[in-house]
């Protein structure tokens, strides 16, 4: 199956955006990793089995794209973090502090946390996007948490 | 709230600024379908022309009915330049072709194949006939009787059989001055897949 680009861009524009800055942790570097994800899959002709084969195709170039800028030279990475975060419309002092706390995580972590909490990936599928052992998730999920655990205290339960 | 609503309610702030659609409205996808080929042997070959007359002789209404084209053209096969016949139907949203023509052993040789281009809003219509020619003019990776594995493109040949590495093989050709990155993956006894990118050598097949 394939859906229109314009359809897919509606419909994973956010996800895929917070997965890259998930990575990132810049806002134009993530645009243009998820950009690029949108022409990669508008100039393939790639046949998806399912929509979430879709879904799980778009984060795993999302990642790895940003993942390649976050590494290059030519990163533009111009918004200080602490800025971009002042800039975004949380609604809680609690959800800042979250987002805040996630960014301070190496990518490593960071990339597991979102596609665990936010995209509702379960290890063995995390694994799989990432290209890593099961294993190694597990622990980086593990140590992720622990890190959480011991900078939000009590808003951060690890359940 | 658990931690994990929590963070799907942080994370759902984020949003992205950029006209991702406007990006990338101009771009448009062509999908073909696999080339065929159809070797037809020396001796029934002549059966095939006195068909193929009588085919001509009705070929008026055909193109009427399905929206028919059929051009001499040439063609690159084997690095030389070939003339052959190209027959295009179309249905509206998709195109059928047959290429014939005859090969340096004087056999009459036939591909078939087809396909679709997609415009950026999903919406489906057939391939032109210069988007056909175009792709009959492709690299060909060919699996030779002798097994020999060729490597085709235009005027250019390219024994392949000694560069495979775990069954794939890599190769950079010029193609109108501009770098073409071609990777051959080998697939079963026989068969061969090949991807093209004018940047960068494409993943192997799996």
């Amino acid at each position: 199956m394939r859906l229109p680009t314009e359809t897919v861009i509606e419909k994973y524009k956010q996800n895929l955006y917070a997965a890259a800055f998930s990575v990132c942790r810049s806002p134009e570097d993530s645009e243009d990793a998820v950009q690029d994800a949108f022409i990669k899959y508008h100039t393939s002709v790639k046949e998806f089995e399912t929509e979430e084969h879709l879904r799980a195709w778009l984060i795993r170039i999302t990642v790895n794209r940003a993942k390649d800028i976050a590494s290059s030279y030519r990163r533009r990475n111009s918004v200080p973090l602490e800025e971009y975060t002042a800039s975004v419309p949380f609604e809680t002092r609690e959800e800042s502090e979250l987002f805040t706390a996630v960014m301070s995580l190496g990518e490593k972590y960071r990339t597991v946390i979102h596609l665990f909490y936010y995209e509702d990936y379960k290890i063995e599928e995390i694994a799989e996007i990432l290209g890593k052992s099961p294993g190694a998730v597990k622990s980086r999920l593990s140590r992720a948490r622990q890190q959480l655990k011991e900078m939000l205290k009590e808003e951060w339960n690890n359940d | 709230m658990t931690d994990r609503e929590k963070y799907k309610k942080t994370f759902s702030a984020l949003e992205p600024e950029r006209d991702y659609l406007e990006k990338i409205t101009n771009a448009e996808v062509i999908k073909m379908k696999e080339r065929k080929h159809v070797s037809i042997p020396k001796l029934i070959a002549a059966c095939v022309a006195v068909v193929a007359i009588l085919a001509a002789m009705t070929a008026g209404a055909y193109a009427a009915d399905l929206g028919g084209i059929q051009r001499k053209i040439q063609i690159w096969t084997k690095g030389e330049l070939t003339d052959a016949e190209l027959n295009i139907t179309t249905d509206g949203s998709s195109s059928e072709y047959t290429l014939s023509y005859t090969d340096e052993n004087g056999e009459t040789r036939k591909s078939e194949g087809g396909g679709i281009a997609y415009d950026f809003f999903g919406r489906e219509r057939a391939l032109t006939e210069d988007e056909i020619i175009e792709h009959l003019n492709e690299p060909q990776v060919v699996p030779e009787d002798d097994g020999r594995i060729m490597l085709y493109c235009r005027d250019q040949k390219m024994d392949l059989t000694d560069k495979f590495e775990d069954g794939v093989c890599y190769v950079k050709l010029t193609v109108d001055g501009k770098p073409l990155y071609i990777t051959v993956t080998k697939e079963g006894d026989h068969g061969c897949s090949m991807s093209t990118s004018p940047r960068s050598y494409p993943k192997p097949a799996k």
